[in-house]
């Protein structure tokens, strides 16, 4: 805009873009200190976490690397497993088919609801739009139950016992139904505004859909499915809420994002480990964050702004 | 380090089987439906493409939802009725009270901030040079937890107390200014402001890049044709660019509502709910999880669900408009 | 095992203070420490989702010690009131020891201070004495201080408060409990509760048994060692967590929130009582 307003009002441009640049590194700034600090608090040693502010210490610099071996490797040398790392894994072990398994099942739900004709297929769409504002809170005690027990009208099982609350898979499956709802929604955007001209062609050569989601849907919608998938992937790395529900804590299966929030509560040991443990559960989402931020930031658009 | 071995290749290997058993499946089921011809080839895609969605759909959030709100009349261990007991007992409990009007303030306060600061600079970001700096800079706590954003800010607002080095930003700062700084997760209502703040930190971005994009696609001849008639930056602003970006600023306030209510992670981590800034969704969680009451939760999760009501019905009615339109 | 104050060996010994027996010897301490300008007693509530426990362990300490066992029970059954002048006379006395200004400094400081971070400055003595279980050694350490009588930090037994109840102890601790009453089950079960087990378990540090078949040359730890002889001690009046052992609405729900603002906001006793004996279970 300010290249375009400059013909017209070259005063004008240069006072606000000064301002406007002043006002954007202001925030920015602020934005980022907190962040700074503790990275900054990561690389301190116990005593002067406590006794020092961050900021003097980057004018008296003594930083060290062993906090993060202390919270990777724990305290007992003859165990990997004492630290957060095997928490760590496990974050990885959720995450991957967490991401996966709902952008597949929502690309193809995606794709009926687009392309396949069929009576209620709006009433269907709307109803699962509507899904993406219930609370997660309304699901979490049914399904844990349903996990657990199994669903049953009278003595006839409806639902059997899955058995897997505790397990990776009772951590994958509510990841995959909640995600379900936004997906869907994203992505029916995305592969609805396929050119219709080109489904009608396949169509006519006679491909059925499983061809033409293959070979049409899938290869077009790939920027839509790669920034879902950062979205997801994020989610799910940062989620508590499913992690303490359906993962109990324990190093077998809870991922580091609720070990952290250990760390802060009943069982932990207090700031000095805080921090290079909060700072190895941010690394993963930021590294994946300004990598392929280009590719999220288009699915967030494709979600929430109509052109 | 032979245990750590021990317990992670199983970890993996049931990653990469169950992917591997998912995509196999699929391929078989496409492999056998698309054989299928005439008649039955639509009905037989339609179910294989939309059955495994629906499937989880029913059984991760409608049956639940609907059980929730049973459970809703029953007590702590669901096996009998109690009538509206858990709903009377939240008009009464003095403790609820505060959690609703704490609640009330996170969906009025965190939206509105949250919005009008990402306009102001997603405008301000249209006027400058190398904006992807800074655009990435303030977007980059979306990436972060809520867990590890409360613990970003527990350095932030950490007091010691008089006379003791203030490690703490906050206290820092107003100790620089020569104020005497306070327990800050103590101080009333204060505290719960400090709360939200955490949560604008990480969500602004968000509301940003999305207002950012929709004031690019603002048409530049327009813009021109303002300018031209000699509109300044807050006229041309009011007049032409937020009418054209009203419907995106609507889209970052319903969000952050949804998203403001919703929020439990910072309470927790940060005030454990206490000192007057407990929340509804963790107190649903601390019913649940923490006191095994699941009437009184269940009860909770229904207020919770009723309060996103309104923004369900206005986000289907927009939906509907622009599916007419287009 | 609960009833420990945490202390450092060597500041006593650098300010020339000796290990209270009894409360009296405690408090004149206290007061000789204030007189120093050293802050006696550390204090952290803040646990996160469970911030207030802590505060837990305290009432519960001067409840046993103030009136034995059968009270304690009542309590823990509500048969006692929070409401009950007794309840509010321990808690009280919890008050005048660990919401006194002189010997604590910030009074509400306690509440918004993590329990790990409460006593990180004991070994150079930034605070003197932290009322905290036998566990707290393992935090003390992680942070780099050596465990022992004569090292940055140690523990003492908090002293009974009156000769009527002897040698008051509060633990928490694991049940076995069986889900089915097959002969094998059972046999496990016995050996569970054997000596022989305890033995062995203890061998491999960090636990503590109330079994008095275990020798004490079992423990590796110094501390649950010291801990052990209290728990074995035939005269000991030990009760188990009351906060544990009371419905989770209260136990961890009310009492926690309850405790947390009467230390942080200053509610009163009165009204803590009121609200915690309000959110009792109505069955």
């Amino acid at each position: 805009m300010s290249a375009r307003l400059a013909n017209h009002t070259p005063g004008r441009k240069i006072f606000s873009s000064r301002l406007a640049a002043l006002v954007v590194w202001t925030i920015t700034i602020i934005w980022t200190v907190p962040t700074l600090g503790l990275l900054v608090t990561s690389f301190k040693t116990d005593k002067d976490i406590l006794g020092q502010p961050w900021w003097s210490s980057l004018l008296h610099p003594h930083f060290t690397l062993e906090n993060y071996a202390k919270v990777f490797l724990g305290n007992d040398t003859q165990s990997l497993n004492s630290g957060v790392l095997p928490y760590f894994i496990n974050s990885i072990v959720i995450t991957l088919p967490a991401t996966i398994f709902p952008i597949v099942i929502a690309t193809m739900a995606a794709y009926a609801l687009a392309w396949i004709r069929f009576r209620g297929s709006e009433f269907l769409f709307f109803s699962i739009f509507a899904l993406q504002v219930v609370p997660l809170q309304m699901s979490l005690v049914p399904l844990l139950l349903l996990f657990t027990g199994g669903a049953h009208i009278g003595s006839v099982t409806i639902f059997p016992a899955l058995g897997i609350a505790g397990d990776f898979a009772g951590i994958w499956l509510p990841h995959t139904m909640f995600a379900l709802p936004l997906a869907i929604y994203l992505l029916h955007n995305f592969i609805a505004s396929l050119p219709r001209d080109l489904m009608e062609a396949a169509h006519v050569d006679g491909a059925n859909h499983f061809k033409v989601f293959r070979m049409i849907v899938l290869p077009l919608a790939i920027p839509g499915i790669a920034a879902l998938s950062i979205f997801q992937f994020l989610w799910v790395w940062n989620d508590l809420l499913i992690a303490l529900t359906f993962a109990s804590g324990t190093e077998e299966v809870a991922p580091i994002n609720s070990k952290l929030a250990s760390l802060v509560g009943q069982y932990g040991s207090g700031y000095t480990q805080l921090s290079a443990g909060a700072f190895i559960t941010i690394a993963v989402p930021l590294i994946v964050f300004f990598s392929l931020q280009r590719y999220f930031v288009r699915g967030l658009l494709a979600g929430s702004v109509k052109s | 380090m032979s245990d750590f071995i021990t317990t992670t290749i199983p970890k993996f290997t049931s990653v990469f089987s169950a992917i591997f058993v998912f995509f196999a499946v699929l391929a078989i089921l496409f492999a056998i439906a698309g054989r299928v011809n005439g008649k039955k080839a639509r009905p037989i895609a339609l179910t294989l493409f939309l059955g495994p969605a629906l499937i989880l759909l029913l059984a991760g959030l409608i049956i639940p939802a609907v059980r929730t709100i049973a459970f809703s009349f029953m007590n702590p261990d669901s096996n009998g009725w109690v009538g509206l007991a858990n709903y009377t007992w939240m008009l009464h409990d003095p403790n609820v009270k505060v959690i609703m009007i704490n609640t009330t303030l996170w969906i009025i306060v965190v939206p509105l901030f949250t919005a009008a600061l990402a306009l102001l600079l997603a405008v301000m970001l249209d006027r400058i040079k190398h904006e992807s700096i800074p655009k990435s800079l303030l977007f980059m706590p979306m990436a972060i937890s809520f867990v590890g954003a409360s613990i970003i800010f527990k350095f932030v607002y950490e007091y010691r107390r008089e006379g003791e080095v203030q490690i703490g930003l906050l206290s820092a700062i107003v100790e620089f200014f020569g104020s005497t700084p306070q327990n800050w997760m103590l101080s009333k209502p204060l505290n719960t402001f400090l709360l939200m703040i955490i949560y604008i930190w990480t969500q602004m971005g968000f509301g940003m890049v999305i207002l950012s994009a929709a004031i690019k696609a603002v048409p530049a001849d327009i813009v021109e044709a303002s300018a031209l008639d000699g509109a300044g930056g807050w006229r041309l602003f009011r007049n032409i660019t937020f009418p054209m970006v009203k419907s995106t600023f609507i889209v970052v306030l319903a969000t952050g509502v949804v998203g403001a209510l919703k929020v439990f992670d910072i309470v927790r981590t940060m005030t454990g709910g206490n000192f007057g800034t407990n929340v509804l969704a963790n107190e649903m969680y601390s019913q649940v999880f923490v006191q095994f009451n699941q009437g009184k939760g269940s009860a909770l999760a229904v207020v919770l669900f009723l309060l996103v009501t309104p923004i369900l019905v206005y986000n289907i009615r927009t939906l509907r408009k622009e599916r007419t339109i287009s | 095992m609960k009833s420990f104050v945490w202390y450092s060996p060597k500041q006593f010994k650098e300010n020339g203070y000796t290990v209270p027996k009894t409360w009296d010897e405690m408090t004149a301490l206290a007061d000789k420490m204030a007189g120093n300008d050293q802050i006696a007693f550390c204090g952290g509530l803040g646990s996160g989702g469970a911030t207030g426990w802590p505060g837990t362990d305290w009432v519960e300490q001067m409840v046993l010690r103030e009136y034995g066992s059968k009270v304690y029970a009542d309590w823990v059954s509500h048969k006692v009131k929070f409401s009950d002048p007794k309840i509010k006379a321990a808690m009280q006395k919890v008050a005048d020891w660990m919401q006194n200004p002189k010997w604590v400094g910030d009074v509400k400081a306690i509440a918004t201070t993590s329990f790990q971070d409460a006593g990180a400055g004991i070994p150079e003595g930034k605070c003197m004495m932290l009322q905290q279980a036998s566990f707290y050694g393992n935090i003390l350490a992680d942070n780099g201080a050596t465990i022992s009588p004569t090292g940055d930090a140690f523990a003492f037994y908090l002293p009974a408060t009156n000769d009527n109840v002897t040698v008051p102890v509060v633990g928490g601790g694991e049940f076995t409990a069986a889900f089915s009453s097959r002969r094998e089950v059972k046999a496990v079960q016995a050996y569970l509760a054997s000596a022989t087990f305890a033995t062995s378990r203890v061998q491999l540090d960090n636990w503590l048994s109330a079994n008095s078949g275990v020798p004490l040359s079992a423990y590796k730890n110094p501390v649950d060692k010291l801990a052990a002889t209290y728990l074995a001690n035939p005269k000991s009046t030990f009760a188990f967590d009351a906060s544990d052992l009371m419905p989770a609405a209260v136990g961890a729900g009310a009492e926690w929130v309850e405790f947390t603002a009467w230390f942080g906001e200053g509610k009163s006793i009165a009204d803590v009582t009121k609200a915690i004996d309000a959110a009792w279970p109505a069955d």
